[in-house]
């Protein structure tokens, strides 16, 4: 197992948006996804999942709709919404941003400064 | 880094509104969803782990129940995060509302009084916007709302002045912003059928483009066609379908038919649809002509309308229109004209420049109104009061036991909002019924004249302004008396309530409003006592009048405008001539008649209210800041007071040679020499009259005859001073006759009509009724206003009794233990009843005292300082209120000299 790593103050709104903008996916599917997305790296807290989701589809960036789960049980599955890829799009520009200012910062040698 | 802040766009605050929305609406449904989203996700967890360690079913769904958390929390944490976590505090249920209903029914005599303060109140508040509102509506015709009146504003006159054909030619030929520009003359016609004689019709002359603009076609054959406008073409007619019905039996081959309209042939060439009218309430449309090479000084006054141009708004249309209008000014017109542009219902507002809604009228009636309403509001503020107050120990049990205060606050707002729901909708039925009532009050002829476009239905908008006001009532009667309730230890209030008491005092804020409650009543009561002297004094005048009006028809005859646009030069010249001539030959023939005992000419009757003229008087001293003495004034024929039976009191009638341009004789009335001349000889005094602008005052006149009352105006005689002028035959565009007649007025009606038709054809008569009906009509509306007044009044002084009721009864139940303990150690009934009657007497006194100058400026106002009787007026006002003082005391009195000593001191009284 990988090595697990906290989740900073914010990311897993941008998680479950680029979790369901790869498809669509009811809630334990989000999870299973951002695992899967993240090599296992960052753990998802189970409770503070749907609270997440919730926020997102009340602010409109996701949506749902019931539908049939792998199990043949009903399930509510969530997607993109237009606003919500916008925003995604948005939020990935800023955290590349966000990346490489923290890389050269912690980078940085004597040398250089 | 911004990682999902709250995304403040339009369309972010859309999506969590409806989200917000539909949480509220389907809280229920959706809560069972989030249950089956999370048993979902824990039977997929414990598959998982079955799958992945090998877990029987029982230890891997408790495993999944751990790794998952508290369900209860996450819901919690899950309605947090959709916004609605603070609607649940607020949150009522059904069982608020039950609560509600069953305060109403434990409570009879507050909810009464609360519903009747109410129900009045709202209306009485909504009244104003509703009625503009209603009269403002479009025009109820495709696209109604595009279609605006063009017109001419003169800044001099304070007036709408009437563009005219010379206008509406240049102003079609060059106005962009327009879809199409038309033009109307409002006219009546005498219309003879085949049988049954003739009757006047209302109609207007209408320019070929008017149906076009309204976007109306016709039900049979074809409108108005620009071919029908040109001078020397067949007169064709459109007619509406109320007359094809009416008049012609609804004849299926009306098309084609020729009809007598004001004594010319038309051929009918189309019926419009059911329900349509124009521009007010015509039923009759003819061609306007315009006669070729007019010069434009002579043009003819019309009504301007258009339609909007697709996309076109107000601003961009009265650009262009003042552009243009500037191209079409005449020499030597109005140089003070400002083209307007204005929604068609204007053209009932003529002296209106901005909307109705920024009037002072509507300003000042839409104050009062909303002051009859926050009145109506404070007491049953008040009473909630009282009633909340009651329930002290109850609310501070809640408390105590656990309940949130924003939760009682609720539901004692939810309690009230029942009752104010009620109280609007019984309002909104009030307000719905009221038109029908006033008509019903109203002369029939006043109804008639009312635009057929007016709304007076009660719509969404004006449900939705009583809704608002019902929870704005809520608000200031529960809430308020709630959050002290609620704001106040809970110890001591159940200290206090088990002690015997209520848990709050009043404070100073009801004993004023009981003071100001007493004020508006005593005021209310100067304005009612007012009103009824005026009917007093309005009945009174019928004896003054020396008429046996009953005896007389009033009728009015004029011609058809214009009667020949083809003639060209001197249409007015001709108009007179031919006027004159008719009114000559009718009279005379009338008074030949056997049924005839004699017939007076004027431009208005004895009883109508007479219009009013500013004059100077030679040698006496101009009153400051009125500029002139203001006197009614009549134009009658030189024989008008022969015919009237009236005697000339002190020197002559008129006479031929007082007619023209050279006569400058006038005769005034008995009022006109007591109250302009002071009593004075007022033969050979001379008077001119003042125009009420800035302009020369006209040429001097000389009294020569004085008569006595014949009612210039209805109300209060003492003021009708007046003048009367001669005039000679066809000088009145509309003449009024007063028909003399042996037997019933009535009666005479067919005689009139056959001989009018006879004189001339297109004469236009219209039937008034007995002259004492004209009066009447008067006289209902004094009667309804004073009926009115009375009704407020009786409301005022049912909401300032109930309030001071209810803060007795309040006061005595928070002091029932002192009570008690003054009476065990030995204090008389005496006592007791002073210790009452104190706090309700001192209230009662503020109020009367600051209700005396409010009295005072409703009676000054209204009589002026001549009147006696204010005196009189506050006495009553006063013996009113102490009478209402007396009665809301006894109750509570009564029932603190029952209380046992015993009783009260054990606490439980």
């Amino acid at each position: 197992m990988t090595q697990q790593a906290d989740l900073l103050p914010g990311t897993l709104d941008l998680l479950i948006l680029k979790a369901v903008s790869l498809g669509k996916l009811h809630g334990y599917g989000v999870l299973l996804r951002i695992e899967q997305i993240t090599g296992g790296a960052l753990e998802i807290k189970q409770g503070a999942l749907y609270p997440a989701l919730y926020r997102l589809e009340h602010q409109g960036l996701i949506e749902s709709e019931w539908g049939k789960s792998e199990n043949n049980r009903r399930a509510k599955f969530y997607r993109l919404t237009a606003a919500g890829r916008r925003r995604l799009g948005e939020e990935e520009a800023s955290w590349r941003r966000f990346v490489a200012a923290m890389a050269a910062a912690l980078s940085a040698t004597p040398q250089e400064v | 880094m911004s990682l999902i802040p709250p995304a403040m766009t339009p369309s972010g605050i859309a999506a969590r509104l409806r989200s917000l929305w539909r949480g509220m609406r389907r809280r229920e449904a959706i809560e069972a969803e989030m249950r089956e989203e999370f048993q979902h996700h824990l039977e997929l967890l414990t598959e998982d782990l079955m799958r992945r360690e090998g877990l029987d079913r029982e230890e891997a769904y408790r495993r999944a129940r751990l790794e998952f958390g508290h369900v209860e929390g996450h819901l919690e944490d899950a309605r947090a995060s959709r916004g609605l976590r603070g609607f649940d505090k607020i949150a009522f249920s059904w069982l608020d509302v039950k609560l509600g209903l069953r305060m109403l029914a434990r409570h009879p005599g507050l909810t009464l009084v609360s519903t009747f303060a109410l129900a009045v109140g709202i209306p009485v508040g909504l009244a104003p916007s509703h009625f503009v509102d209603g009269l403002m509506a479009p025009l109820p015709v495709p696209e109604g709302q595009q279609i605006r009146i063009l017109r001419l504003w003169s800044t001099a006159q304070g007036q709408a002045v009437s563009p005219t054909t010379h206008d509406y030619e240049i102003w079609r030929m060059s106005l962009s912003t327009f879809e199409e520009i038309a033009a109307f003359r409002q006219t009546a016609y005498n219309l003879d059928a085949d049988a049954g004689g003739s009757t006047v019709v209302r109609g207007a002359e209408v320019s070929a483009s008017a149906f076009a603009v309204l976007r109306v076609a016709p039900l049979l054959g074809r409108p108005i066609l620009p071919a029908d406008e040109v001078p020397g073409e067949a007169d064709v007619a459109v007619i509406g379908y109320d007359l094809w019905q009416s008049r012609f039996g609804g004849d299926p081959n009306i098309v084609g038919r020729s009809i007598r309209v004001g004594g010319v042939y038309r051929t009918v060439v189309g019926v419009m649809p059911k329900g349509f009218r124009f521009p007010m309430q015509e039923l009759l449309w003819t061609p306007l002509r315009v006669a070729p090479g007019r010069a434009p000084e002579s043009a003819e006054p019309v009504q301007i309308f258009g339609r909007l141009a697709e996309g076109v708004d107000d601003a961009r249309a009265s650009a262009e229109f003042a552009a243009v209008a500037e191209r079409s000014a005449v020499p030597g017109r109005d140089r003070h004209l400002r083209p307007q542009v204005r929604p068609f219902a204007y053209i009932l507002l003529p002296g209106l420049s901005g909307g109705l809604k920024s009037s002072p009228e509507f300003l000042a009636s839409q104050s009062l109104a909303l002051m009859v309403l926050l009145v109506a509001c404070i007491n049953v503020a008040m009473l909630v009061f009282a009633r909340t107050a009651t329930r002290g120990n109850e609310l501070a049990v809640r408390t105590a036991l656990g309940a949130s205060r924003t939760r009682i606050v609720t539901q004692v707002f939810v309690e009230c909002l029942v009752l104010t729901i009620l109280a609007s909708g019984a309002g909104l039925l009030l307000l719905a019924s009221l038109p029908d009532l006033i008509l019903r009050v109203v002369p029939g002829t006043w109804a008639a004249a009312l635009p057929y476009w007016i709304r007076w239905e009660v719509g969404p908008t004006t449900a939705i302004r009583a809704l608002a006001l019902a929870c704005v009532g809520a608000g200031v009667a529960g809430v308020v008396p709630a959050l002290r309730f609620t704001g106040m230890q809970v110890q001591s209030t159940i200290q206090r309530t088990r002690a015997g008491r209520t848990g709050v005092r009043f404070g100073g804020l009801p004993g004023f409003l009981i003071a100001v409650d007493v004020a508006v009543a005593v005021g209310a009561v100067g304005f009612a006592m007012t009103a009824s002297d005026l009917v007093q004094r309005a009945g009174s005048a019928t004896a003054a009048v020396g008429i046996p009006a009953d005896e007389y028809l009033a009728a009015s005859i004029r011609l058809p405008s214009p009667i020949d646009p083809a003639s060209g030069a001197g249409p007015e010249g001709k108009r007179r001539t031919r006027m004159a001539g008719i009114q000559d030959e009718l009279v005379r023939r009338l008074r030949e008649d056997p049924q005839v005992r004699g017939v007076a000419v004027a431009d208005v009757l004895p009883r109508m209210d007479h219009p009013t003229h500013r004059i100077e008087v030679e040698g006496v001293e101009v009153p400051d800041d009125h500029g002139g003495f203001t006197t009614r004034v009549a134009r009658v024929a030189v024989d008008f007071f022969d015919s009237m039976a009236q005697p000339i009191l002190a020197g002559r009638g008129f006479n031929a040679g007082d007619i023209g341009e050279a006569g400058s004789a006038v005769i005034v009335n008995t009022t006109f020499v007591e109250r302009v001349l002071g009593g004075e000889p007022a033969i050979g005094r001379r008077i001119r009259f003042v125009p009420r602008g800035d302009g020369e005052p006209g040429p001097w006149k000389e009294i020569v005859g004085v008569v006595g009352h014949l009612g210039m105006r209805l109300i209060s005689p003492e003021n009708d001073q007046g003048v009367y002028l001669p005039v000679a035959p066809g000088e009145l565009e509309t003449v009024r006759l007063a028909i003399h007649v042996r037997g019933d007025p009535l009666g005479f009606v067919p005689r009139l009509q056959e001989v009018a038709a006879e004189v001339a054809p297109d004469l236009i008569v219209s039937v008034a009724g007995p002259l004492d009906d004209i009066y009447e009509g008067d006289w209902y509306l004094i009667l309804a206003l004073s009926l009115g007044a009375g009704l407020l009044v009786a409301i005022l002084l049912a909401l300032a009794a109930s309030g001071v009721y209810a803060i007795m009864s309040f006061a005595v139940s928070a002091r029932t233990t002192e009570i008690g303990i003054r009476s065990a150690l030995g204090a008389t009934r005496r006592d007791l009843v002073v210790l009452v009657a104190r706090r309700a007497v001192t209230q009662i006194a503020v109020g009367v005292l600051i209700g005396m100058p409010l009295a005072a400026l409703f009676l000054v106002n209204e009589s002026g300082s001549r009147y006696a009787g204010a005196g009189k007026t506050l006495v009553v006002g006063i013996l009113v209120m102490a009478a209402v003082a007396l009665a809301a005391c006894t109750g509570p009195t009564l029932r603190a000299l029952r209380i046992d000593p015993n009783v009260a001191l054990k606490g439980e009284g």
